[in-house]
Parts: C-alpha cells; structure tokens; sequence
C-alpha cells in the first residue's frame, strides 16, 4: 500500500485504494468528494469479472471513460486501485502499478 | 475453484450466446458454438437441448432426436427436452410418438396450456392409432386378421371424404403445381406421411390412400420458415469496408488478431488470425464493457470509452464508439500507445462504415 500512497503525488490522481475480493475497502486515500467505497466495490466486482471470465489471477486492467480512468490490479493484499483524471500521465500510473 | 468457475463461465456464455444465435436464424453459428461449449461441458444437459434445437432448426431431425434425448437423460426433467422430441415425431409424420413425449411434457408441466393444446392437435391425429397393431397383418397377409382394420375405416370415411371435398374446393390453386409436387415439402410432404397410412388402409385401394395424405397437413409450427429468412444480401460492400480498415490493425505486428462486436456480444467482423475462439472472445470483451459500464454509470463517472486487459501472455484492448464495440488482442509486449493511436484512426472510419 505505501507504494500507491504515493502515486497521491502524481498530478491528476484523484485517489487510491485496496479492497478485498468481496468488495470491502481495506485502506484508501481519495480526494474531497469522492467516495473510496464504491470505487473499491467497482473494482472488486470488475476484476472479480475478469477472474471469472478468463480464470486468470493476475490480470490489470485500465479502463477510460471520458471523465476519469480507473486502473487496478489484482495483489496478494487485495484488489489494487487508482482513480485519476481523464487527462493524466497514465503510463506513470501503470508502471507505479506493476511496482505494487 | 479456477475449474468451477471456468465451467461455470463457459456454460454461461457459450450456452446463452448460441440462444441468441439461434434466436437470429443464425443456426450453423450457433450449432459450432454449441459443439465447441459442450465438448469442454459434456454434462451441460441445456447447452445438449440447445444443439438440438439448432438441429431441429437445420432440418437434421436425426441429429437433433439424439441431442434431445442426451438432454433429457442428463436432465429427466427438462420440459422442453421432451416437448421438442414430440416436435421432432411430429414432424416425421409419427403422430403416436410425438404424443408419447408431449404427454410427457405435459406430465412434467401440466399447467402449460400449450403443451395441452399440442397434445390435443396430435392425440386428433394419431387416433387412428390401431393401425400400429398392423405389423401383425403384415407377417400374416391372411383376410382374417385385416378386419379390424376394416372396423376402423367406415368410421373415418366420411370424414376423410368430407375433408377431401373440402380441399378439393379450397385447393385447387394447388393442385395445378401437380407436376412439381415435390417441390413442397413442407406443408404437404407426401412421402413423409405413406409409411404412417400406408398400413391402415393397406387393404384397400390406393386411391384412397392418397386422400387422407393431402388431409393431414397440420403441423404449422414451421419455425424455421423464420430461420431461412436469415440471410443478408447486402453486406458484401460493408464487409470489404470493414476488412480495409481492420486492416492496418491487424497487419501491425504483435497483434494477434481483431474482433468487431456489437455492443451485446454478436460478431459483426472476426480478424483473429488462427484462432476459432472468435465468439467466446466476443462474448467476454462485450460481458466485460457491459460490467465497467454499468459500474461508471452507476458511480456516475462517465461513459466507458476505452479498457486494456492485461494477462500474463496476451492483452486485450477494447473500444467503444456508438455502434459497436473493437477489440484487439495483442501479445504482452506490444506498446499501448501504437495501438491507442491505430485504433482511434480505425475506429473513426468503423463509426462511418456502420453507420
């Protein structure tokens, strides 16, 4: 987790996160506003989408939708996440991701 | 748990895609599909039915007689399994087996008004259900043993005589093709329904058995009618659009091939080089757009644009413009950015083809 603490620093980056595999936060950092919890469920039942679909444990994924990209990954702690703003350096976040 | 699961994912999605397919008339689709799905779940005793069903669609009863049958031993109950084995009779003209399996539909499911229906149109049939003792006769051609048969006849004749007067008013638009009679199979069928009278009215003469033949034509359940309209015609232009502009992806290097999907799942183009996968890819990139969507939707953080998969040996890129959905598959080392780059040129002129 201290390695996506400090992808805080990155410009853009609006919070990061750990949820479980069933979609419970176990430690996040978000800015104002955002709500930490629904991110960490998104991306639990997402990566838990992903497990089913390709039965593959150690898959990232990077998603953009024209407000935000959302990028996570599956860890021995738990499920890994970042939300940033659209127009961030996200090869910066993907390699921070795969230091994770 | 890995193997439940890709059981489990591979029913699902092989199972619940070909139902689309066939849903569309797109049968032998569905049917490789199918095949594919239940070799790796054998014991999917729907993914079975829903062979058959294609089968039964295609016209290949046999093939689809035995699907139904492994369904329904896998499954005893499985309403449709029998009920589209009674269609399967039904439609060779065995009227008494037919209504053996839609009884037993109708035992499993007796509050279904359908079912109930079915089995009255055939029990109407199959009434004259004594000429099945008629393998005696056969053996022993003496006269005694005809006259049962004999019994059952003046009962019928005048039925069969007013249902001739009748069609001979109503048909005779039809009776003018005699010469191609063949020709249409599926309402009249004659060969179809000789084995079935043949033996009831064996002793008497054969111009008697040629009117019941043109009397028996209820089975209107052709669904497949629906099936055959299936073919487009006027895609050619579209595709050779659409194989220019997947072109310049699939041509670039470490891409191992292209999907064009609808947003739902269904192939529009498959560019996969050397792989036969191409649906169930379809199938899961759609599944996995539709999953990310509805969680930005529901977080209120815009609409899905863009995702990478990343695997340990493959990565998947998705695009979504309006229509449909571009998926590439590229091997683990190939650069994000040049197929960002590539797909958003692509993806502008699929917007255009499609539209």
């Amino acid at each position: 987790m201290k390695g996506l603490q400090g992808l805080l620093k990155v410009p853009g980056v609006l919070g990061v996160g750990l949820a479980s595999d069933d979609g419970f936060t176990i430690e996040s950092q978000f800015a104002f506003g955002y709500n930490a919890e629904r991110f960490a469920a998104m991306a639990a039942k997402i990566q838990q989408e992903i497990k089913r679909l390709f039965a593959d444990e150690n898959t990232k994924i990077l998603l953009y939708t024209n407000q935000v990209i959302f990028l996570s990954k599956r860890t021995q702690e738990g499920v890994a996440f970042i939300v940033a703003e659209r127009n961030t350096n996200v090869g910066l976040l993907r390699v921070s991701l795969d230091k994770i | 748990m890995p193997e439940e699961l890709q059981h489990d994912h591979g029913a699902l999605i092989f199972a619940s895609l070909a139902e689309v397919y066939i849903d569309s008339g797109m049968i032998d689709e569905a049917i490789n599909i199918l095949k594919d799905g239940l070799m790796r779940n054998p014991s999917y005793s729907f993914g079975h039915f829903l062979l058959g069903k294609a089968y039964y669609f295609k016209g290949d009863l046999d093939a689809a007689q035995k699907k139904f049958e492994e369904a329904v031993t896998q499954d005893p109950k499985m309403v449709s399994g029998y009920l589209f084995q009674g269609n399967v009779f039904r439609k060779r003209q065995e009227y008494p087996r037919a209504l053996e399996f839609y009884v037993k539909a109708l035992e499993l499911s007796p509050n279904d008004n359908e079912i109930r229906k079915l089995v009255a149109e055939v029990e109407a049939v199959a009434v004259p259900a004594p000429p099945q003792p008629q393998p005696k006769p056969k053996p022993a051609p003496p006269q005694p043993e005809p006259q049962p048969v004999i019994e059952a006849p003046p009962v019928e004749l005048p039925k069969l005589e007013e249902l001739k007067a009748a069609l001979e008013e109503t048909l005779p638009p039809f009776a003018e093709p005699e010469p191609g009679v063949e020709e249409l199979p599926p309402l009249i069928d004659r060969p179809k329904l000789e084995p079935f009278i043949e033996p009831r009215v064996a002793a008497e003469p054969p111009s008697v058995i040629e009117t019941p033949v043109v009397v028996e034509p209820p089975p209107v359940f052709e669904m497949p009618a629906a099936v055959q309209e299936a073919p487009p015609a006027e895609e050619i232009p579209i595709k050779a659009k659409l194989d220019q502009a997947m072109a310049k992806i699939v041509n670039l290097e470490s891409v191992k091939g292209a999907l064009v999907i609808t947003k739902d799942g269904l192939l529009i183009g498959n560019y996969l080089k050397g792989r036969e996968d191409a649906e169930e890819n379809a199938a899961m990139v759609a599944a996995i757009y539709n999953e990310a969507n509805s969680c930005f939707n529901f977080l209120e953080q815009g609409q899905f644009e863009r995702g990478v998969v990343e695997r340990k040996d493959e990565t998947i890129y998705i695009f979504v413009s309006q229509e449909a959905i571009l998926s590439v598959l590229t091997s683990a080392t190939t650069k994000p950015g040049l197929i960002f780059t590539f797909c958003g040129k692509v993806l502008d002129e699929l917007r255009t083809i499609l539209e």
